[in-house]
């Protein structure tokens, strides 16, 4: 039986279970070929977490609140700028990322001009990129290629199919909206499925920390100006700045993404995903509690 | 001379291969992990993953891969002369399959009667008897979860009743009975050796030096007795929640001083966290502490 030739209703569904086929496919072709064993990662380097999470511009504002933490940078009054303190220079940055914030600021800048520096994102992606290219925690143009592939090859399926039983259709004179409907909800999905900055592999090693670090927010509000910036670092590189209490940091207002009304949040770090709330875990640790005689 | 000089050099070599860590708490995650440079080893509660989502196996999968991580449980209770659960068993067998710790420990202690929960960690009645029964939960232990434990003494408040040894004996017996390495928890033995007037460089004395793979170290506090009649009855508690005090560290000199063998050695902290750069600089006198003990070695080498 030739399936163009079923009734409308039928072949909706049948179509259905097409989209749904190529879907599932692209989204287990990533799986397969992006996941794997991690290696050594640096845990402990917040710059690359922050980078993994939401690229350059992230691991800038991070940057920026850090050193303003250590007392390198110092906040306007109606924290509109930022500009380096008197004294301090870039030999003062603990890295690269670092010393050009503090070199960029030496005249003072608009705080959100900051974060959307070329000169800075620049410094970000090739401090930061290589080696989560390396890990393979970042979609390189070999997995971009891949995943594009995939997706076209998918997309010219579930179009080929539409097109031909469209061209049936109008010939007969029967409605195809319904088909073409079908057909774009399909490819934007197909397109959802492949796109995005970190692999899977990337995408696992960042709900892992969430998990890892689920403790933490709640140790947030013990975080204290000049005190613990390691921790404080890390606190924003997994769950960024919205994670960061602004009763003690008062400074990382002028620096949170804009939200628009317009959906997706953040300007510069779409599908980042910040502090996803998820996870209702295991709760409070504490172990044996009670008696404690471990 | 030459003894000396071989002395010296294998105690640099040992040293070298002490590790030194933390109990893993999700409020010090961020802390811990920002100080892996300092953190040799990250000690996780068995039970806390045991019937954890896959989300947070997963997690702890994860840190395994960047840190040496140790599984310590607290609840299977092998001091006991029931029979340890196969359900637990098995349990803990997956998690350590899945997290290859460099070891996996548990205490020796007796949690539950039957089907009831003791809710701590209750001392066994020091006897042959639970020695023999202790050693064959260990070796039961050992065969479902694939290595043997090291098995941890515990603090008590009260002397276990119907013992005919003392707890040092008991713990070189079950030792001895099961080829199980011992947990030393220094912290344990301290606040045992106060509540109860024990000797705690004799107890070190009866165990084989050659036995003892992990050292516990923790802080407590008194807690004082219920009423004026018993207001001599105050006792010390192994809570966790404090700094380890002087005398344990004394301990760890006099166990580096013993032992010959490379030691873990773990600060546990289940309460009460103080800034990160204060557990490390405890970790840091533990460190020195042990250095001391080993350089005794070298001074009789």
């Amino acid at each position: 039986m030739n399936p163009f030739d079923l009734p409308g209703p039928q072949f909706l569904m049948l179509y259905f279970v097409l989209g749904l086929t190529v879907v599932v496919f692209l989204y287990y072709a990533k799986q397969r070929a992006e996941s794997g064993e991690y290696g050594r990662l640096p845990l402990s380097d917040p710059y690359t977490i922050a980078y993994l999470r939401g690229g350059a511009a992230e691991a800038i504002r991070l940057g920026v609140a850090v050193l303003i933490d250590r007392l390198l940078l110092e906040l306007s009054s109606d924290e509109k700028e930022v500009a380096t303190r008197e004294g301090v220079n870039a030999t003062h940055g603990a890295n690269e990322l670092e010393r050009a914030i503090l070199d960029q600021c030496a005249r003072a800048q608009e705080a959100r001009d900051i974060i959307g520096s070329a000169r800075l994102q620049e410094v970000a992606r090739r401090s930061y990129e290589p080696g989560l290219l390396r890990l393979g925690l970042i979609a390189g143009p070999e997995v971009l290629a891949r995943r594009w592939q995939n997706a076209a090859i998918g997309i010219g399926v579930l179009i080929l199919v539409a097109a031909i039983k469209m061209a049936i259709g109008i010939a007969r004179n029967r409605p195809v909206s319904f088909l073409v409907a079908s057909a774009m909800v399909f490819s934007v999905v197909a397109i959802i499925v492949s796109k995005g900055m970190r692999t899977v592999k990337g995408d696992r090693i960042l709900g892992d920390l969430k998990v890892l670090f689920e403790g933490l927010q709640h140790r947030a509000q013990e975080l204290r100006p000049n005190a613990s910036t390691s921790e404080l670092a890390l606190l924003m590189a997994v769950f960024g700045l919205e994670a960061v209490p602004v009763l003690a940091f008062p400074f990382v207002r002028a620096f949170r993404p804009q939200s628009t009304s317009s959906g997706c949040g953040s300007s510069s770090s779409c599908g980042s995903s910040s502090s996803c709330g998820g996870g209702g875990g295991c709760g409070g640790g504490g172990g044996c509690g009670g008696c404690g005689s471990s | 001379m030459a003894a000396g000089a071989a002395g010296e050099v294998d105690v640099a070599v040992v040293e070298a291969r002490d590790r030194f860590g933390v109990t893993w708490q999700p409020g010090l995650a961020a802390g811990i992990l920002a100080h892996l440079d300092r953190i040799d080893v990250v000690e996780v509660i068995a039970e806390e993953f045991c019937g954890a989502s896959s989300r947070a196996a997963r997690a702890l999968q994860t840190l395994a891969s960047q840190v040496p991580v140790l599984v310590h449980g607290v609840a299977l209770g092998p001091a006991s002369t029931s029979p340890v659960e196969t359900k637990r068993l098995e349990t803990l067998a997956r998690l350590v399959h899945r997290v290859r710790p460099a070891f996996w420990s548990e205490h020796l202690a007796c949690v539950r009667s039957g089907a009831i929960e003791i809710g701590h960690l209750a001392a066994a009645p020091r006897t042959r008897a639970t020695i023999d029964a202790t050693a064959a939960n260990l070796a039961r232990a050992a065969e479902v979860v694939g290595s043997r434990p090291l098995v941890e003494n515990i603090a008590t408040l009260m002397e276990p009743p119907a013992s005919t040894c003392s707890e040092a004996q008991w713990v070189s017996g079950v030792m001895a009975a099961s080829e199980c390495d011992l947990l030393l928890d220094l912290h344990n033995l301290h606040a045992n050796s106060i509540n109860f007037g024990i000797d705690p460089i004799g107890y070190l004395d009866t165990l084989d030096p050659d036995r003892i793979g992990a050292i516990h170290l923790a802080g407590g506090c008194w807690i004082d007795a219920d009423s004026e009649k018993d207001a001599n009855q105050r006792r010390y508690l192994d809570d966790h929640f404090h700094d380890v005090p002087d005398p344990v560290y004394s301990l760890l000199v006099e166990v580096g001083a013993r032992v010959r063998r490379p030691l873990t050695v773990v600060l546990e902290r289940d309460g009460r966290f103080p800034p990160m750069t204060h557990l490390l600089w405890q970790l840091d006198r533990a460190r020195a502490a042990l250095a001391e003990g080993r350089s005794r070695i070298c001074d009789e080498a």
